[in-house]
């Protein structure tokens, strides 16, 4: 069985184990509401996460995350503080934005061949002040957090049925997104130039515009949770995800992206977050101190990686063997 | 897996038993913006000691200063079926919405020093303008009208300290307008960033004579960077809150003054109102019900009259 | 295809001229190809073979001179896709297929074949497209096969079903027996003797000049971006390749060498029943100064690990080795300490560190030599010493400050071997020593084994190349799954020989 199967195995298990234990330990676990708005922090992160998997497939990383959320609500606020424009205006234009940061970020890598790390700090340093100078401002110049009260803005933060917006959208990208890695030739470029750049320029691919695509839809995504985190707050604030770069990046990689490239899925950063989001919430309900989470997502990180490469180091031994006995015969056949 | 999702099942209906039976006793959360201040943890005393003997289970939560989390530590009060919820909002926008969701479902919100843009429950809240204002006047009188200030401000958006500095500015340009105001940086609520301040506004401005911080951990502080510059007695410190230790400084004359609070009788006052509330002896109103604690310049010469079981 | 009214001629280059903002790489250089020919690229490293195929396949631009290609004039804006559309394909040295795909995946890479009117990969089509394709040819492959877990031989197989895919009509395979046994080899020629007979045109780019004789109807050889003659027929010799490519012919009588007893010498190392699960059983050797033992057999016979297990990088599960007399318990350091010298298989992975200099190379493994007491590092003897290794072993550029990523193949080769070479060297251990490197410095490793020998070294020679082993060989013991299958101690040894005993045929059948 493949390294990532066994591993989502382990994970789903986990998963219910962890809900077993803290249905026991609080009994308000199982209420639906207590789920639903699980689901809606799980989609929240994941959202981001959905983008960030592939740069991760591509080998890269995107720091600018936390500043694009950070700055696409700034924009939102923006136009609903100083526009009559409505919702449906000025959300493309927010989302846009995102794309436009990501394509910023893909030029500079691919163009000029500097560091992803590099390039995505630098971006997200200048977005996250940028923000701040943006957001909006009382009549002393003090940063005012606007109360959003455009109907149907914040309609982006209710439920339908019992599952909130967010969610729903959550799953159809994530089903979207899956497909179109597994089931389309662009989706396969992106497979392809995380695991051997050289490999995939010399196939005809355009790895350059591969590259600047992935980083245009992680700004996207991270434009997208944005507009979902300040319909839920009913506001925006210019610190928005700074510092929400450790969550996503600790789904993704549960969920069985590596850093290496060229591995990696929608379904794994799905579970990934859910698992996340449960953690996060199970030592919230057994009333644990909160300073133990970062502690234990560290923990659970590590825990993960080690099974992995443990488990890896063991199939390759096992493929090699075979591989052996499999050349052993050829060449009796063949002398 | 059929038989996991059976055990599931049979848990959750167990649980939800279970959930039902303890529903007797009350429940009320208290959600400060941290509680690793001398502030929220007067509250937090002054709450306990107003439920103790009641029927009532108390819990308290720490959002780590971070809207994010607040929202979510709210939700988790909510979907746990609390009673009441004592409230101090990181950001008066931001907790709007979870406090119109726990309203919405029945749960007063009782919030602390920072009120929210949508009616709830109650405010109970220090006067920050108006006491940013008795600073204000405080230091204006010392100075005889003459000289140069500055200010160690809040985070930007932190309404609580933006209301103060408003307050404090207010007073200047309405009764002072010879005395100028020669810097304001953010000290981010947190002594060490004030000290790092202060060295800086000693270094820029050598005939500084006095300096609001907008509380008293920043004023600590800018006491701690004054003295080791040596000019500790040619420039007048005032804090805001009047939590113990400043006091103490007070006395010892290293502080000039602060905007003193009660804050035990704040949080037992929020306390007071929330049982109030379960027991029907109050109804919710179309506004939020503001009720504000006074507060008191506390001086060498004032100090005197807080008593020790009034300091926190 | 059609050569209907066509030219005899797929391929046409005529005066290509090109420099790389500096020295002269090609200058005037004519190539041409025939329909269907097997055709032999050959000549040393730096002769600018990889650059004339760079050119052709549209990687790199030429500065000046003409390329038609079946009847199409290429220009000088050539790009690798256009080449692609044209039907020239390249199967690479450092194989260029995406690993976590499957080998359907590899094959159609890019050009998927998709559900009708819709951008949705077909999956079950190309899968059948695919196992189409390896059946036709009788390849030892499933579509679906993870390529990670593929041998090489297998990877290169999907490689050339990647090619015929893209329709390619000419296949230029540089150095493909490199990584190869001698077995896959001959499956590789087999398949490239199909390819012919489908009219596909192979340029064939090797350092191995017997494969190069036994495969080729023309051969063209480069010297110093210069072509310098082109074989056909009866011309073709191994004999005359290599004294065109060298320009003077080898002296050394490379295939007939006459195995030497040194047992006589101090045991140097004595090995007994060394087993480790899975790899080894029951080795035992013993080597003696000055002796050049050789071990041949298949790849995955257990050569490597049992080098590694007496380096002291693997553990071995049982047995007991004796250094000098003495019971010896490997650890690397230990081993470095004693005068032990490694220069292992993959030198790029293992043997050097391509962004530190030719000095840093040097120094590192001789840290204790150049530094003083407090472990300071002194830079005047650091210095001393890799000038002392860059003349020994005639390294160029003779500059020690140079990248050793920048070296070439037998440069970095030299580099390694140098490494050891100016300690107090009792037993150096060489696995795979000219994988990759040209004729010239080939032949300058073999030299240096020869010397130290002489000087009382005892060398562990691991090689797949057989001339190369019976050729350097004092005595020679062969390996298969992990045992010891035959020894030859005397007399000479033909390839012939090894071979059989690699592949398990000894007297009293196959074991």
């Amino acid at each position: 069985m493949s390294v990532s199967a066994i591993r989502r195995l382990i994970l789903t298990g986990l998963l219910v184990a962890i809900g077993i234990a803290l249905s026991f330990a609080n009994p308000t676990f199982l209420s639906l509401d207590n789920l639903m708005t699980l689901l809606q922090d799980a989609s929240l992160t994941g959202i981001v996460a959905i983008g960030f998997t592939l740069i991760l497939i591509t080998a890269g990383i995107d720091m600018s995350i936390g500043a694009v959320i950070a700055i696409t609500s700034m924009i939102c606020v923006n136009f609903i503080s100083y526009t009559q424009l409505p919702a449906y205006v000025y959300i493309p234009v927010a989302l846009a934005f995102g794309c436009a940061i990501g394509w910023v970020n893909g030029f500079f890598i691919t163009h000029f061949k500097l560091p992803e790390f590099i390039v995505t700090l630098a971006t997200r340093g200048i977005l996250a002040g940028l923000a701040l100078i943006v957001a909006v401002k009382d009549d002393q110049g003090f940063v005012k957090n606007v109360f959003i009260e455009d109907e149907l803005f914040l309609s982006l933060g209710e439920t339908i049925g019992p599952v909130y917006i967010v969610t729903i959208v959550f799953v159809l990208l994530a089903a979207a997104t899956q497909f179109f890695l597994k089931r389309t030739r662009a989706g396969t470029n992106v497979y392809a130039t995380g695991a051997n750049p050289t490999a995939a320029r010399l196939s005809g691919i355009n790895t350059d515009r591969t590259l600047i695509g992935v980083y245009m839809f992680s700004g996207f995504c991270a434009a997208l949770a944005s507009i979902f985190l300040a319909a839920r707050m009913m506001t925006a604030m210019p610190e928005f995800g700074i510092g929400s770069e450790m969550d996503v990046i600790a789904s993704v990689v549960i969920g069985g992206t590596p850093f290496t490239g060229g591995i990696g899925d929608i379904w794994g950063t799905v579970i990934g977050t859910l698992f996340l989001a449960l953690v996060k919430n199970g030592i919230l309900k057994l009333g644990l101190s909160p300073y133990i989470q970062p502690i234990v997502i560290g923990g659970i990180i590590i825990v993960v990686v080690v099974v992995d490469v443990w488990y890896k180091a063991f199939a390759e031994k096992k493929a090699a063997q075979a591989a052996r006995r499999k050349a052993m015969q050829g060449k009796e056949a063949g002398a | 897996m059929a038989t996991k999702k059976w055990i599931a099942t049979a848990l959750a209906v167990c649980g939800l038993a279970c959930g039902v039976a303890q529903a007797q006793t009350m429940k009320i959360g208290y959600l400060p913006s941290t509680v690793g201040q001398a502030l929220t943890q007067a509250w937090k005393t002054g709450i306990e000691n107003t439920l103790k003997g009641q029927n009532v289970s108390f819990q308290a939560l720490d959002a780590q200063m971070k809207a994010e989390i607040q929202v979510t530590m709210m939700d988790d009060f909510i979907n746990q079926g609390y009673n009441a919820i004592i409230l101090q909002p990181i950001d008066a926008a931001a907790l709007t919405a979870s406090v119109k969701k726990a309203e919405g479902k029945g749960i007063p919100v009782i919030t602390l020093n920072t009120d929210t843009k949508l009616p709830h429950a109650a405010c109970v809240t220090m006067d920050d303008e108006g006491a940013g204002y008795l600073v204000g006047e405080q230091i204006g009188k010392a100075l005889s009208g003459k000289g140069n200030v500055a200010i160690i401000q809040s985070p930007p958006g932190a309404q609580a300290g933006v209301e103060r500095e408003k307050g404090f500015r207010a007073a200047m340009a309405k009764l002072f307008p010879e005395i100028k105001i020669v810097g304001a940086q953010n000290g981010q609520w947190n002594k060490d960033k004030a000290i790092e301040i202060m060295n800086s506004f000693l270094q820029v401005n050598k005939d500084l004579d006095a300096v609001f911080a907008v509380n008293d951990n920043m004023a600590e502080g800018a006491m701690i960077a004054a003295e080791s510059a040596g000019r500790l007695n040619k420039v007048k410190i005032w804090g805001f809150n009047g939590q113990k230790s400043t006091l103490t400084l007070i006395e010892q004359g290293k502080i000039t003054g602060t905007a003193y609070t009660n804050a035990y009788n704040q949080g037992a006052t929020a306390a007071k109102y929330a049982l109030d509330m379960l027991s029907g002896a109050k109804k919710k109103g179309d506004k939020t019900e503001i009720v504000t604690v006074p507060p008191f310049a506390a001086t060498k010469d004032t100090v005197a009259q807080i008593k020790p079981e009034e300091r926190w | 295809m059609s050569t209907n009214g066509k030219s005899e001629l797929l391929l046409e280059c005529r005066g290509i001229d090109k420099n790389y903002n500096g020295p002269q790489v090609l200058s005037g250089v004519d190539f041409f190809l025939r329909r269907g020919e097997i055709h032999a690229l050959v000549g040393e490293n730096g002769a600018g073979k990889s650059t004339l195929i760079k050119i052709i396949t549209g990687i790199t631009n030429r500065n000046a001179g003409t390329i038609a290609f079946d009847g199409y004039d290429v220009p000088l804006e050539h790009s690798k896709s256009a080449s692609e559309k044209l039907g020239i394909a390249v199967i690479y040295q450092e194989l260029s297929l995406i690993h976590g795909m499957t080998v359907a995946q590899n094959i159609f890479l890019t050009k998927e074949p998709l559900l009708p009117g819709l951008p949705i990969i077909d999956i079950k089509k190309m899968n059948q497209m695919a196992q189409a394709m390896i059946e036709k040819y009788g390849f030892d492959l499933k579509a679906t096969d993870v390529i990670d877990r593929l041998p090489i031989a297998q990877r290169q197989t999907v490689e050339i079903l990647k090619a015929l895919s893209n329709k390619a009509s000419l296949m230029i395979m540089d150095e493909p027996t490199s990584s190869l046994t001698a077995t896959e080899s001959e499956r590789l020629f087999g398949i490239i003797r199909m390819l012919k007979a489908e009219g596909i045109t192979v340029v064939y780019i090797s350092h191995r000049m017997e494969e190069v004789y036994d495969l080729s109807d023309r051969v063209t050889v480069l010297r110093d971006g210069k072509l310098v003659s082109v074989l056909e027929g009866d011309e073709i010799s191994p004999a005359e390749i290599i004294r065109l490519m060298i320009g003077r012919e080898l002296t050394a009588d490379e295939s007939h060498h006459q195995m030497v007893d040194k047992s006589a010498g101090e045991v140097v190392l004595e090995v007994n029943q060394l087993s480790s699960e899975g790899k080894l059983k029951d080795i035992s050797f013993k080597l003696h100064k000055g002796e050049v033992l050789g071990f041949g057999g298949l790849v995955g016979s257990g050569r490597t690990e049992l080098m590694r297990a007496i380096y002291g990088i693997d553990p071995y599960d049982s047995g007991t080795i004796k250094y000098q007399g003495k019971p010896y318990a490997p650890t690397v350091e230990k081993s470095i300490a004693s005068g032990f010298g490694f220069v292992p298989e993959e030198r790029r992975l293992q043997g050097i560190m391509g962004a530190i200099s030719i000095t840093g190379n040097i120094g590192i493994p001789n840290l204790d030599s150049i530094s003083n007491g407090a472990g300071f590092v002194s830079d005047s003897k650091e210095l001393e010493l890799s000038n002392k290794a860059i003349t020994l072993l005639n390294v160029k550029p003779a500059n020690p400050d140079v990248l050793v990523g920048n070296l070439s193949g037998g440069n970095q080769q030299k580099v390694v071997v140098g490494k050891w070479l100016i300690r107090n060297l009792k037993l150096l251990i060489v696995d795979e020593p000219t994988v990759g490197i040209d004729i010239g410095a080939k032949e300058e490793m073999y030299q240096t084994i020869e010397r130290l020998s002489q000087e009382g070294v005892a060398v562990i020679v691991i090689s797949s190349d057989l001339p190369e082993l019976t050729r350097l060989s004092d005595r020679i013991i062969v390996l298969r799954k992990g045992r010891i299958i035959k020894e030859f101690t005397q007399g000479v040894v033909t390839e012939e020989q090894v071979l059989r005993a690699a592949s398990g045929i000894v007297e009293g059948g196959v074991q």
